[in-house]
């Protein structure tokens, strides 16, 4: 499997606080990572800087262009709270090739809804090559859940490099192949065992890093 | 991305309402006395330091960019392609009064389609763009006002442009003062000197390029919307 996305000793910080410091990650085709961490950890700035929206302080982030020799396509989504709150849903489905049948606003639909539209905007169409998710379960129902899972499952098997963060353990252990834990800014990965439930290991990780 | 960025549209409803409201009176004043397109002109231009005040860091550190700014390629066409939104609209009802004007013989009509008074259209849309780059929509629009006024009350005197400059100096002052008071445009067109015109252009350009250069460099991290 190549490389997809490859972050190489990202430090960056915000004022005198340092969110990421000497950040190491590499996502390959085909491979789902789960990107742990406590409140404040840094997972939405690693996943900004991975998209490119944000430009590391040092270190590099790099999209290693596929086999053709093509540029990488990189499809990123932040939550529901990013959508312009005045478009409305149907203009804003459209503007991406996708339709729906919603004519408020936006900033009018519930939590959910906004999420739900998001993520359709962004999954529906023919895969990329990666895609990073800002905790994308969050506000959705169970059957959201459910097509949010099956698809990122057939992302994955289509070859794309996914980097998702979560708060819902149970979620990201059913999409992903492997964890890494932000910890004082590091990249730290969640190393399996086979005696030991993945979740139950990922959740004893998460309590030991954030020192509950 | 030009269709992005009109899609997810600039202007709020009320800014396009007061727009469409300014417009509909400068046609009527137009067509009621065609000499005096520069009132109208004057009220698109109180309207545009508004709107075209649209806030491209606030708007983009809301995340309404990501799918376009993503990558992190292709920013400055982003940045450029909001500038013309932001100012579209302005632009359009500018146009449009102008161009009824013509059609009822107005003698300043030709000058707000390609001459000087076009120029302050220019100076209004990218300066009010500029100075709200990393304001709350319309802020720049209101910062801009209190500098006016602030020197219409205290410093009018550098406001004053000098009908024929004789030093450089004295060119560069007067296109500070059409840079920073584009309404001077409107008036007689004998007072404005082509240099100094001229070097307010060159201004504005440079301010512009800067500002979308800056933005290209801009860290585009997440502020929660209130």
């Amino acid at each position: 499997m190549s490389i997809r996305l490859d972050l190489a000793g990202v430090r960056k910080a915000f004022g005198r606080h340092q969110v990421l410091d000497h950040a190491w990650l590499q996502v390959r085709s085909g491979e789902a990572v789960g990107l742990l961490g406590a409140n404040g950890a840094g997972k939405t700035t690693l996943l900004r800087i991975a998209a490119g929206l944000m430009r590391p302080d040092d270190g590099s982030v790099r999209w290693p262009p596929s086999s053709s020799g093509s540029m990488s396509s990189v499809r990123y989504f932040g939550g529901e709270m990013t959508l312009p709150p005045y478009v409305t849903a149907r203009r804003w489905a459209a503007l991406f090739g996708v339709v729906s049948a919603e004519r408020r606003p936006i900033g009018r639909l519930s939590r959910g809804n906004r999420q739900t539209l998001g993520l359709r905007v962004l999954l529906s169409r023919a895969p990329a090559d990666i895609l990073l998710l800002d905790e994308p379960w969050e506000g959705l129902d169970p059957s959201g859940s459910k097509w949010l899972t099956d698809t990122l499952r057939h992302w994955t098997r289509a070859g794309a490099a996914i980097l998702v963060s979560s708060h819902r353990l149970y979620d990201l252990d059913s999409v992903c192949t492997r964890f890494v834990m932000l910890d004082a800014g590091k990249c730290v990965p969640v190393v399996e065992r086979e005696e030991q439930p993945r979740l139950e290991l990922i959740e004893q990780a998460f309590m030991k890093r954030a020192g509950r | 991305m030009v269709k992005y960025v009109a899609i997810v549209r600039q202007t709020p409803s009320y800014g396009l309402a007061v727009l469409a409201g300014v417009t509909v009176l400068g046609i009527l004043t137009v067509t009621l006395n065609p000499a005096d397109l520069d009132s109208a002109l004057g009220m698109l231009l109180f309207v545009q330091m508004f709107l075209a005040s649209t806030g491209f860091v606030a708007a983009a550190r809301r995340g309404h960019f990501d799918p376009v700014l993503v990558h992190g390629s292709h920013r400055h066409a982003v940045i450029a392609a909001q500038w013309c939104a932001s100012i579209a609209p302005g632009a359009l009802a500018w146009a449009f009064v102008a161009g009824v004007a013509h059609a009822w013989s107005s003698p300043a009509a030709w000058s707000a389609l390609a001459g000087s008074r076009l120029a302050a259209l220019v100076i209004v849309s990218s300066v009010a763009w500029v100075a709200g780059f990393a304001l709350p929509r319309g802020a720049g629009g209101a910062l801009w006002m209190a500098v006016l006024l602030f020197l219409l009350l205290r410093r009018v005197d550098l406001l004053a442009p000098a009908a024929a400059p004789d030093s450089v100096l004295e060119v560069l002052r007067t296109a500070g003062a059409l840079v920073v008071c584009p309404f001077l445009l409107l008036g007689p067109q004998a007072a404005i000197d082509i240099r100094a015109l001229a070097a307010s252009l060159v201004v504005v350009l440079a301010m512009l390029l800067t500002a979308i250069r800056l933005g290209s460099r801009l860290d585009v991290y997440l502020v929660e919307q209130s």
